[in-house]
């Protein structure tokens, strides 16, 4: 009997691909581990929402994941109260971010062979300006005024990245409320161009938004815009107008402050996976269902899918797994203010629909990530049907066996990692709602109600001795997520 | 013979393998490569003088902040305004500094090059410094404190701090163009310092610094 050993390294590649599979499918833990914490955060419990980052550091949370650590940490900080840790923590995951700039074509590669673990992390680019939203507000709330305008510079210049990169597809390219954040930041910081500019933005940004997400620009916006336009001039007027301002400006009495009160609700929806096994032979008709419904700009990517996935005429069956939202449901539908000194309580209103923009920025990737997924799937079956031809060689009498064995290795391979990239910052709520309570100056008492969809109150909160400061803007977050 | 023979098999076996798959095997080794790689290293560290410029970002560092107060001090330090103080008063002018406002985007600390020119002014010999407003609380509170615990001959009084003639205020400012992998950042840093008693801007001292930041879209 000759001696066939030598004809191993073959079938070996199975093995390393069931090893890259094996690990691949291991990276994808976070999203028990995100559970937890939500499960934490559900009960109020955020020190022990933390402790579940912090042990999981150097796990889930390590490697490609990595940004995912700081982001969860950052936010889970802000809401302890933490404010400057949590700066620390967003000023990593913003460096960690411009880092994954550059994209490695080895993990691109290796992607193709296993799933989209493979790649590192960056976070998508709602996420992204996030950051700097949070971290402003953390420094507002450091009472670090000067730091928190830097990041509203820095959302600025994100932002602008994002518009000119003419690879951005995406719709979300402004982000309303992160402009009328920076807006009022600016103006408290006596910057009052810029304040102007960036209420000018979000004005504009929300048009966009009512289309998109269903948000309308707050009522209070126009109205604080023609506070700083009453000092600009006339000029100024004339630019507001033409965004569909009437003359109404919102002036605080002398001697008044106001408090702005952001409630950030519920839990953003988690990525989840729609997994699919079907016959090869209809994934590359698959791939041309995407064709006729994806507009222009995705054809070279859908024509690729098609072009490998053709050349594939096995009956063998393929998994494929594409990401998707899931909602994570919550009873509070919004908040209601109260102070007995109150001069004005603006109506809560919705400024940032978070889920809803998640939402909207992966359908419109959809069709790139599920092109590149039935393409991966013809990738890893050739990859498999060269391991059995080659086992079959290699395994002399046995052969027939060999082959087989690997043809059961490879199909558990390909099936284990085939996984929809389902990582998200989880930690962040769904919506961000925003009211302004103006004040006479000294400490006031100020309770905030939230009540479900029925408008029954089901929790209240007390902030007791508030201090508010004449001529000058304070910040309140409140949390919840139940 | 066995052992020649076996080798002999490998060497041919690799001649025997079907066209089609015999690209598999080394992309199979790099795969192998890949999983295993992502095993941690250990950091390596190197020491270098602390003037030595290290651009690793592209984002405002010590290099830059090195830079600006070296070039502030020579400018503060060689221009009239001192001669023309003692000129008029016969006495060195006393120097206070005050905010220097970062109006950049970027987290700059400021403190890194105030103190620079605070400690040139100092072993300069030709200008007094007195503490900031912040040092200050904390030094009266120490006065405070002796003189509620120590020796009355020890003590030290209040009221005979010396006010300062110039305060310096500044700022940094910041522009940045990115688009694709490029990023263009400029930075201007001003320095002002102004009579307290008339408001009269005595020196401004101005420092650019440009930089342009390449990031490759992709790498290995």
């Amino acid at each position: 009997m000759p001696f066939r050993r030598s004809r191993f390294p073959c079938p070996t590649f199975a093995l390393c691909v069931l090893l890259l599979a094996v690990l691949s499918a291991g990276c994808a833990s976070t999203g028990k581990i995100q559970q937890e914490i939500a499960g934490k955060m559900a009960v109020g419990d955020y020190p022990a929402a933390i402790a579940i980052v912090e042990e999981h550091k150097d796990g889930a949370f390590d490697g490609r994941s990595e940004l995912l650590y700081f982001l969860e940490l950052g936010m889970l900080l802000q809401i302890e109260g933490r404010y400057a840790e949590s700066n620390e923590t967003f000023e990593r995951a913003k460096r960690i971010g411009d880092t994954l700039y550059t994209r490695s074509l080895t993990n691109e590669g290796v992607s193709l062979m296993t799933n989209d673990y493979a790649l590192d992390y960056a976070g998508e680019n709602f996420e992204r300006t996030l950051i700097h939203l949070f971290s402003a507000l953390n420094y507002v709330l450091l009472n670090e005024p000067d730091s928190a305008l830097v990041e509203a510079r820095q959302v600025g210049e994100y932002l602008r990245k994002l518009q000119v990169d003419s690879t951005n597809e995406n719709a979300y390219q402004e982000d309303a409320f992160a402009r009328y954040l920076s807006a009022m930041l600016f103006e408290s910081g006596g910057e009052l161009d810029s304040a102007f500019v960036d209420y000018k933005k979000a004005a504009t940004a929300y048009r966009a938004y009512g289309t998109d997400y269903s948000v309308t620009a707050p009522e209070t916006l126009l109205p604080n815009a023609g506070r700083v336009a009453n000092r600009l001039g006339a000029w100024a007027w004339n630019d507001l107008r033409d965004l569909g301002a009437d003359d109404s400006v919102r002036e605080f009495p002398d001697g008044s402050g106001e408090i702005v009160i952001l409630h950030y609700n519920g839990l953003a929806p988690i990525k989840g996976q729609d997994k699919y096994t079907i016959p090869f032979s209809e994934a590359w008709l698959l791939a041309g269902a995407f064709q006729a419904a994806a507009a222009g700009r995705h054809q070279n990517e859908i024509n690729q899918a098609i072009a490998v996935s053709s050349t594939i005429s096995g009956v063998d069956v393929v998994s494929v797994a594409f990401p998707k939202f899931i909602d994570r449901p919550y009873s509070i539908a919004r908040m209601q203010p109260t102070a007995d000194a109150a001069i004005e309580i603006t109506r809560p209103e919705l400024v940032e629909d978070i889920g809803a923009i998640a939402r909207k920025d992966l359908a419109d990737r959809i069709v790139r990530i599920r092109t590149k997924t039935i393409a991966r799937a013809a990738v890893k079956y050739a990859i498999q049907k060269g391991a059995e031809v080659a086992a079959r060689e290699a395994g002399g009498e046995y052969g027939g066996l060999i082959s087989a064995a690997t043809q059961i290795t490879g199909n558990i391979a390909r099936y284990a990692s085939e996984q929809a990239d389902k990582r998200s910052w989880s930690t962040l709520p769904d919506e961000i709602w925003m009211s302004s309570v103006v004040l006479p100056e000294g400490e006031h008492d100020l309770s905030v109600d939230f009540l479900n969809a029925q408008q029954v109150v089901i929790e209240s909160r007390q902030f007791p001795g508030v201090r508010v400061l004449p001529g000058l803007r304070h910040f309140i977050i409140v949390r919840t997520v139940r | 013979m066995k052992r020649d023979s076996r080798f002999h098999s490998v060497v041919r076996s690799r001649g025997d393998c079907r066209p089609g798959t015999a690209w598999l095997r080394p992309l199979g080794l790099v795969l192998l490569v890949l999983a295993v790689g992502a095993c941690a290293s250990k950091p390596q560290v190197t020491r270098t003088a602390s003037d030595e410029v290290i651009d690793v970002s592209g984002y405002w560092n010590d290099s830059d902040s090195q830079m600006v107060s070296a070039a502030m001090v020579d400018d503060s330090l060689g221009r009239p305004w001192i001669d023309d103080w003692r000129g008029a008063t016969g006495q060195k002018p006393t120097v206070i500094v005050g905010s220097v406002r970062n109006q950049s985007s970027e987290h700059i600390n400021t403190r890194t090059f105030t103190k620079d020119l605070e400690r040139a002014f100092v072993n300069s010999g030709r200008v007094r410094l007195v503490a900031s407003s912040d040092e200050r609380s904390g030094m009266r509170e120490e006065r405070l404190d002796q003189l509620r615990n120590a020796t009355i001959d020890t003590a030290k009084s209040m009221g005979k701090e010396i006010g300062a003639d110039f305060m310096l205020i500044g700022g940094i400012n910041s522009i940045v163009d990115a688009a694709a992998g490029t990023k263009v950042r400029f930075y201007q840093i001003e320095l002002e310092l102004i009579n307290l008693e008339s408001n009269e801007k005595v020196w401004i001292g101005q420092k650019k610094i440009k930089k342009v930041v390449t990031q490759s879209r992709f790498g290995l």
